[in-house]
């Protein structure tokens, strides 16, 4: 055998060569299964980040697009025109009249690029027409645009005027009112609670004329009834009274970018399409960025995980050989 | 059992060190008499040989490795049996072709220049010190194992190629270290 002493010699070698030639080796990813474990990791990152948005029923944060939609949507606006100015249209003296009883609901949503001012507006609004505010919030989103949301009661003889100072500095993007007439339901209310007053009358006549303690003990009790019928009936009639003496408004004012040009020009809607989706990349981006950082320790465990994982099957299929 | 459990056993002449021997080293062995016989009877009949001349051996020797001192008798055993064996018939496995692979290294008559087989296990040992690890975990797997290049890279997880590559290059080396020491290609 040719070699002989060469293959001797490296029979001879120091043991510690011996020895690290079988050492487990170091593990070491590959770059493919690296890319495979990064793929999945940004897989399940985009599961977690992108999946609740579709569960998610509040439009606040494609804000812009939505805002877009409407934009060209014209019956939106044409159906706002019209209720806006079907409201102008009605006598809001009549609501008041002792024929009607009609309870205003109305709900107006407006766009503003001058956020702080419309709210301003908005208040001294409510002040100058003897309104209040019954609740309201404001909030924003992370990227900063503002949203104000408030349940307004202005006297029904100002209502109209009131809209149309709420309107200033702002764009109305949806407005919708309905009108409750409770005129019979009200009527029926105060014939009922007249009934009952003139029948006290007449069991107070009894009371005064009872002989006996039982027959006392009944028209006390009949009495009870009446006047607790009463003061229910007269607390619904209070109720209603306030309803219909100041219709409610639900508003939302929300800050914007930019207003979307009611336009028909294709180049001009080409021109919002692209800035506009350029905003929503931009947006989308921040996402994903915060989204990762968000769930970075969920990543995290799941690389680590799938790490161990790989380093354990190694380890079986050495220890196989 | 620790390998110090182990040689004690031999030293107090207990036959027990052979069956704990077996038990931990059999595989080991096994793998290395493979390499070379590529028979399973054989090498079972080599295990047993060295398993008896490890017995032979302790005392005087106590080895500091006890698992290379095995592997080591293992080797030389098998390699004996492989040239009994090819006296008697032409054989072919990957044993040859690493046996090969070194011819294309360094010529056999070189050794008529320097021919101290300690001198020459010096130099190889220089040799694989300046080595890449990998390098030189490749080239003992081939030259003293003698795994053939489809385990040397799966141990690796490495592909063939990348092993034989860095095979030739050790090889090479080896040709150029020798040369400068003195011997003949």
């Amino acid at each position: 055998m040719k070699n002989k002493k060469l293959i001797d010699a490296i029979g001879n070698i120091e043991d510690k060569y011996i020895e690290e030639a079988h050492e487990s080796p170091r593990l070491h990813l590959s770059w493919a299964l690296t890319g495979k474990i990064l793929t999945l990791a940004c897989s399940i990152l985009l599961l977690v980040t992108i999946v609740p948005k579709f569960f998610n029923s509040n439009t606040k944060y494609s804000y812009d697009s939505a805002d877009y939609e409407y934009a060209t949507q014209e019956s939106y606006y044409e159906a706002a025109a019209a209720d806006y100015d079907g409201i102008e249209n009605i006598n809001s003296d009549s609501i008041l009249t002792e024929n009607k009883k009609l309870i205003v609901t109305g709900r107006l949503n407006l766009e503003t690029l001058e956020f702080d001012k419309a709210l301003e507006k908005l208040n001294t609004a409510i002040n100058s027409y003897n309104g209040y505010i019954q609740s309201s919030t404001t909030y924003s989103y992370r990227n900063n645009s503002r949203t104000y949301e408030a349940t307004i009661r202005i006297p029904a003889e100002n209502y109209n005027d009131f809209l149309n100072s709420a309107k200033e500095n702002a764009n109305i993007t949806y407005y919708n009112e309905t009108i409750d007439d409770i005129t019979d339901t009200y009527n029926d209310l105060s014939a009922r609670i007249a009934s009952l007053k003139a029948e006290e009358e007449v069991i107070l006549d009894f009371y005064k004329k009872a002989s006996s303690l039982s027959e006392l003990m009944e028209v006390e009790q009949r009495l009870t009834e009446i006047r607790y019928e009463i003061d229910y009936l007269e607390t619904s009639i209070k109720n209603y009274d306030l309803l219909v003496s100041y219709s409610t408004l639900n508003i939302t004012i929300t800050e914007t970018k930019v207003y979307p040009e009611n336009n028909d020009s294709f180049f001009t809607r080409l021109s919002l399409s692209f800035t506009n989706g350029f905003h929503n990349f931009i947006n989308g981006i921040e996402e994903l960025v915060l989204g990762f950082i968000y769930n970075i320790w969920t990543i995290v465990i799941i690389v680590v995980f799938l790490f161990i994982s790989y380093c354990i099957y190694k380890k079986i299929r050495n220890r196989k050989k | 059992m620790e390998d110090e459990k182990l040689i004690e056993l031999y030293e107090n002449r207990d036959e027990y060190a052979i069956v704990h021997t077996r038990n931990k080293y059999d595989n080991y062995c096994y793998s290395i008499a493979y390499n070379i016989l590529y028979d399973h009877e054989d090498s079972k009949e080599c295990l047993n040989d060295t398993y008896l001349q490890v017995w032979n051996a302790i005392p005087p020797k106590h080895p500091n490795n006890f698992k290379t001192f095995i592997g080591k008798i293992t080797r030389n055993l098998s390699l004996d049996k492989y040239r009994q064996k090819k006296a008697e018939k032409r054989l072919s496995n990957e044993f040859t072709i690493s046996l090969d692979e070194l011819n294309e290294c360094i010529a056999d008559n070189s050794f008529n220049d320097k021919t101290e087989l300690e001198e020459l296990i010096t130099d190889i040992n220089d040799f694989l010190a300046h080595l890449r690890k990998k390098d030189r975990q490749y080239f003992v797997c081939r030259y003293y194992y003698f795994e053939s290049i489809q385990d040397i890279a799966e141990r690796f997880d490495s592909s063939t190629s990348a092993i034989k590559m860095s095979l030739k290059r050790t090889r090479d080396k080896l040709k150029d270290n020798l040369l400068n020491k003195g011997y003949t290609i």
